[in-house]
């Protein structure tokens, strides 16, 4: 009896507030999902913001103003870090890009359909590979810097080199190294994404071309690149966004060294957190990438609509 | 197929393409070889290391070696296995905290209307532009304050969490697509909400939720900073943060790769058994970020 009375109580209550009572239900489904969102999703940027502008040293935080920020654009070492993120990403993006078109490309053109699944298999099986079991893979056995190194091995066979290289642990080998960390950079879920692309060209245009005896360079120039655009388009937001923040190599095995060669921003900002225990001043890094992100999504966003407005 | 009976009655030139085919289709066909060769050398090495003795490692470090020497499997079990374990249980629990909170906050944004439902669906999409790097020191301080330091909660939530906008989105999408008229007969037929939620729309979105599963588990699988900084005891650590001290302890105690190579070869497996019987889903969940451009 007093549980219905509650309830017609409670639903009025509500509806007099303006709530449908199916509103005030699709609130309470996704009100789990919200929790959780603001808790670990929300607060901690917030949290960041705010604490760029103290010098938090992971226990107590003052105010300091902007002087986070005026260090970070004297620290030479964070503008080096930088740089070296820059190139780390644009050339992993150049390379990367490269190869996955070319093997879609001649997954494409195969004829051989029976072996196509099969080469997809194999493609793919690398990105299943745990990421740290890879990395350790290239630091342990492949890069390794030893003479008995694969590399190494190899290229003291072919009488390329006298000594064995330094790969991960020398200043001038080191970005080189992580650049070609991951040759031919083709394993993963890429090359399928490009795949579709190709696939997706209207029978009608790659028809009109053969008949014009277009040759496959030209074909490649002048039909596929364009038709390939927007998945470019999407790889190169995802690359820039992934790449600047991308820290794993340093993570795991060159800790941003020797001296420093290795260091990009996401490195630097575990590494000044917990090793000098400069919380706030890492956190300034944090937005200082986050702000640059930003602005080059919106950029871009903005740049891809206007493109497509003149198609 | 109609196309080119049509041309090739106009222009038989066509025809003999077949044969120029071959001298191309041949070298498509070597390049892919190579390319793939190359992309499978780190994957060879671990498997032909894998099952060498501390001897032939020295004497004949990257050439297939007879016999295969088994125990190191044995020994890498031994070593890794509980590790891998952890690893099992929070992959495990981020996948279906994951799942829960993604489907019902996608049913509630798509089976209910309510005042700025449109505002929050675009705030939490919002998320997405938020970098990791600049969450990740007040997410470890948050972790801290919570008690979740050595705590496997203290990696699963954070990294279910992070799976929520793109998650929301792929299912809103989806329930979207399913037929409305569905969800109404029910209510008509006083259904209650959980009815419909339970024995409609989710054993109707089981593929999606593969996929969006798979997603999760694959996030977990591979994490490696969060799991470093909450866990630092060792009976709760993953296999992603062990491996390396694992590897390096071994090889210069022994100077052989064998056992440590082992324990990635069976790291590797469960990964490579789920996609084999659920490639479709893997690859959908995989790619599934480009769907939304």
């Amino acid at each position: 009896m007093t549980d219905t009375a509650n309830k017609t109580v409670k639903r009025s209550w509500l509806r007099s507030h303006g709530y449908k009572p199916k509103g005030f239900w699709g609130l309470m489904w996704i009100l789990p999902g919200i929790v959780m969102l603001l808790l670990f999703s929300y607060y901690p940027p917030i949290r960041a913001i705010l604490y760029s502008f103290t010098d938090w040293n992971g226990e107590s935080a003052i105010w300091n103003g902007f002087s986070n920020y005026v260090a970070l654009f004297k620290d030479t070492l964070f503008w080096k870090a930088f740089l070296n993120s820059v190139v780390l990403t644009l050339t992993g993006m150049v390379l990367g890009n490269v190869m996955t078109i070319l093997l879609a490309e001649l997954l494409h053109n195969s004829r051989f359909k029976k072996t196509s699944s099969i080469f997809r298999f194999f493609f793919i099986l690398p990105c299943l590979v745990p990421g740290i079991v890879t990395m350790l893979l290239w630091a342990n056995i492949i890069f390794a810097a030893s003479d008995a190194g694969l590399m190494n091995t190899v290229l003291m066979k072919l009488h390329l080199i006298k000594e064995p290289l330094t790969w991960y642990y020398g200043t001038d080998t080191v970005l080189y190294s992580l650049i070609l960390t991951g040759f031919p950079w083709v394993g993963g879920t890429s090359f399928l994404i490009y795949l579709a692309g190709l696939q997706n060209i209207p029978e009608s245009v790659v028809e009109a071309a053969r008949l014009d005896g277009i040759s496959t360079f030209k074909r490649l120039i002048h039909i596929d690149f364009p038709y390939l655009l927007g998945q470019l388009k999407y790889f190169l937001i995802l690359g820039v966004i992934g790449g600047i923040q991308n820290y794993n190599l340093q993570f795991m095995i060159t800790k941003g060294g020797p001296n420093y060669s290795s260091m990009v921003p996401g490195y630097y900002i575990y590494y000044q957190a917990f090793n000098y225990g400069k919380f706030g001043y890492a956190c300034s890094v944090g937005v200082f990438l986050f702000v640059l992100l930003l602005a080059f999504t919106i950029f871009t966003n903005k740049r891809m609509r206007t493109t497509e407005d003149i198609q | 197929m109609t196309n080119g009976i049509v041309l090739s009655g106009v222009m038989p030139v066509i025809r003999p393409k077949k044969k120029r085919m071959t001298a191309g289709q041949i070298a498509v066909l070597v390049s892919l070889v190579i390319l793939l060769v190359l992309t499978l050398v780190p994957i060879y090495l671990m498997l032909i290391k894998s099952v060498k003795t501390i001897d032939q490692g020295i004497h004949q470090p990257y050439s297939i070696t007879f016999p295969f020497n088994w125990a190191n499997y044995k020994l890498a079990w031994l070593n890794v296995s509980p590790y891998i374990l952890n690893t099992v249980v929070i992959s495990a629990l981020t996948t279906a905290f994951a799942v829960i909170l993604c489907s019902t906050m996608a049913f509630g944004f798509t089976r209910f209307k309510f005042p700025g439902r449109e505002v929050v669906f675009m705030v939490v999409l919002a998320l997405t532009m938020i970098p990791g790097v600049l969450t990740l020191l007040p997410q470890y301080e948050l972790i801290n304050q919570l008690g979740l330091m050595n705590n496997p909660m203290g990696v699963v939530l954070p990294l279910a969490a992070g799976q929520i906008p793109l998650g929301v989105m792929l299912l809103r999408t989806f329930y979207s697509g399913l037929p409305g008229d569905l969800f109404e007969a029910a209510e008509l037929d006083g259904a209650s909400q959980f009815y419909r939620f339970f024995k409609i729309a989710l054993p109707l979105s089981l593929p999606i939720m593969a996929t969006l599963g798979l997603t999760a588990w694959m996030a977990a699988w591979n994490d490696l900073i969060l799991s470093t900084l909450v866990l630092s005891w060792d009976e709760l650590q993953t296999f992603t943060v062990a491996l390396g001290g694992f590897t390096t302890d071994y090889y210069n105690k022994t100077h052989s790769w064998g056992v440590p190579l082992a324990g990635y070869v069976i790291c590797s497996l469960p990964l490579i058994i789920i996609f084999s019987f659920t490639s479709r889903q893997f690859v959908s969940g995989l790619t599934s970020g480009a769907f939304k451009m």
